[in-house]
């Protein structure tokens, strides 16, 4: 979510410009979610290592945007949930150590987008489209590199990708947050 | 019928694992006892698969580790059994001791099957580190139930402990290695062995209860599966393998002369002694991944 993020950024960010490719950077990109815990609260939680390339072509208005997230850097700081939430009851990550996202269809709104590609968690693709508000492009102040950001929403049912652990105890829907930087190459 | 309630009790976990495969077992335990004797096992199976029904649901694709576990338990069984047949039929010494070995390398090669996506990204040592021992514990632990399925006399008590102890040892060393699933279907596999041991209890005491080949394959196969699985795919330490191992071994030891004592004793109070004994080899077992992953905190 967070690579595609980034594609719409880099997408925005070069409007004068010819096709360029951009590199997630992933000390500045982390997907966070929440999830109903119970009925009693809300959880909150990210993964911790999430790589990705966009390329973006202004003439032809067109990109492309691919994420792949580590799936055992999911962090909802407490080690004992973190190795369930591993586990095959969940994520599975040892069989399924990436989350990927691979962009289908980018649209530009205002100074925003909107972006469709197709998510793959434990195997299962489905498609889900990100919304982003802004889309914030320029040169970064210390290492002068051209750099876009952005942050990315969507809403999403684990049970479509397969995870129906604890349903309904432990809420269905899950609300995907993405802050994204990618640098350009 | 009040559906949200109805609802609720089918999504309680107590109810998916023991409360539903235990019913569903009964039943067909009972029926099957009347109508199909030699065929009382598939009263686990039954209770295995209606648990199936209520927490992953029927979905093959993508073909996950846990859903080859589940076509195992649900096929491998029969698969058993025919080699059984076969070899039990008129044939050179040689070619029956090469049919003995047929179960010990078909669940090792399952085992090896469900690893498989994980196995294919290691290299060198790490391979074999990893396969081996889950394929030794498959192996071991299917042949140590023939073995104590093909014992004919006085061995319900042995067999039924052993079949229990070695689901509920799963189900409480995955629960406590960080996978619930695998715990609620291998503790769903001890409620229905449970089941059809309690029909197996209910006979005439002049009648020795029997338990068949069918139903200690379908107690020992999800369950050595899940084992195997929960040491790549969870938290489970290896040597929890080598002391779940020992549990058919504890059971056969019932059968040995200077412990048939137990024999003497009325059927239940004999079920309960065995299983007091075959846990022991358990113990260690949960302590072990206790000390690795406990305690559990969901």
């Amino acid at each position: 979510m967070r690579k595609t993020v980034l594609l719409v950024s880099a997408l925005l960010l070069p409007m004068g410009s010819m096709a360029a490719s951009y590199t997630i950077d992933p000390t500045h990109t982390y997907p966070n979610f929440t999830i109903d815990h119970l009925g009693f609260s809300t959880l909150h939680g990210r993964f911790g290592k999430t790589t990705g390339k966009l390329n973006l072509d202004q003439a032809k208005g067109t990109g492309s945007v691919e994420i792949v997230i580590d799936a055992a850097s999911i962090d909802t700081g407490f080690k004992k949930r973190d190795d369930h939430l591993r586990s095959p009851d969940f994520f599975n990550v040892v069989e399924f150590p990436e989350i990927t996202f691979k962009s289908t269809k980018v649209t530009f709104q205002d100074k925003g987008a909107t972006v469709v590609g197709d998510l793959t968690i434990m195997g299962v693709t489905k498609s889900v489209s990100l919304a982003i508000a802004s889309i914030n492009c320029g040169v970064h102040p210390m290492n002068k590199k051209q750099v876009c950001g952005f942050d990315a929403t969507t809403q999403l049912k684990r049970s479509d990708f397969g995870m129906t652990f604890a349903l309904p105890a432990v809420g269905d829907i899950v609300n995907l947050a993405i802050e994204v930087e990618a640098v350009k190459d | 019928m009040n559906l949200p309630i109805m609802q609720e009790l089918l999504t309680n976990p107590a109810v998916q694992a023991a409360v539903a495969p235990f019913t569903v077992a009964l039943v067909s335990a009972l029926l099957l006892r009347r109508f199909l004797p030699g065929g009382i096992g598939l009263a686990v199976i039954g209770g295995f698969f209606i648990t199936v029904l209520l927490t992953t649901g029927l979905t093959l694709q993508p073909l996950t580790a846990t859903r080859k576990i589940i076509v195992c338990g649900l096929v491998l069984p029969f698969a058993l059994l025919l080699l059984d047949f076969i070899a039990e039929m008129p044939q050179s010494a040689g070619l029956k001791r090469a049919f003995w070995t047929l179960p010990a390398l078909l669940l090792a090669a399952a085992a090896l099957w469900i690893i498989w996506p994980v196995v294919q990204r290691q290299e060198g040592m790490a391979i074999w580190m990893m396969a081996v021992p889950v394929m030794l514990y498959a192996a071991v632990i299917i042949s140590g139930v023939a073995a104590l399925g093909r014992v004919q006399k006085q061995a319900f008590s042995a067999q039924a402990a052993s079949a229990l102890m070695l689901a509920m040892g799963t189900g409480a060393t995955t629960l406590i290695a960080a996978s619930a699933l695998y715990s609620q279907l291998a503790f769903a596999v001890s409620a229905a062995t449970g089941a059809v041991i309690v029909v197996g209890l209910l006979g005439s005491a002049e009648k020795p209860a029997k338990l068949g080949m069918l139903t200690m394959y379908a107690a020992a196969v999800p369950v050595t599966l899940f084992a195997a699985a929960a040491t790549v795919y969870a938290q489970l330490p290896v040597l929890v393998l080598l002391c779940l191992a020992l549990v058919p071994l504890f059971a056969g030891l019932l059968l040995c002369k200077p412990l048939k004592l137990i024999k003497s004793q009325q059927r239940w109070l004999a079920l309960i002694i065995a299983s007091l004994w075959v846990s022991i080899p358990v113990l260690p077992a949960v302590w072990l991944v206790w000390q690795v992953a406990g305690p559990v905190s969901f």
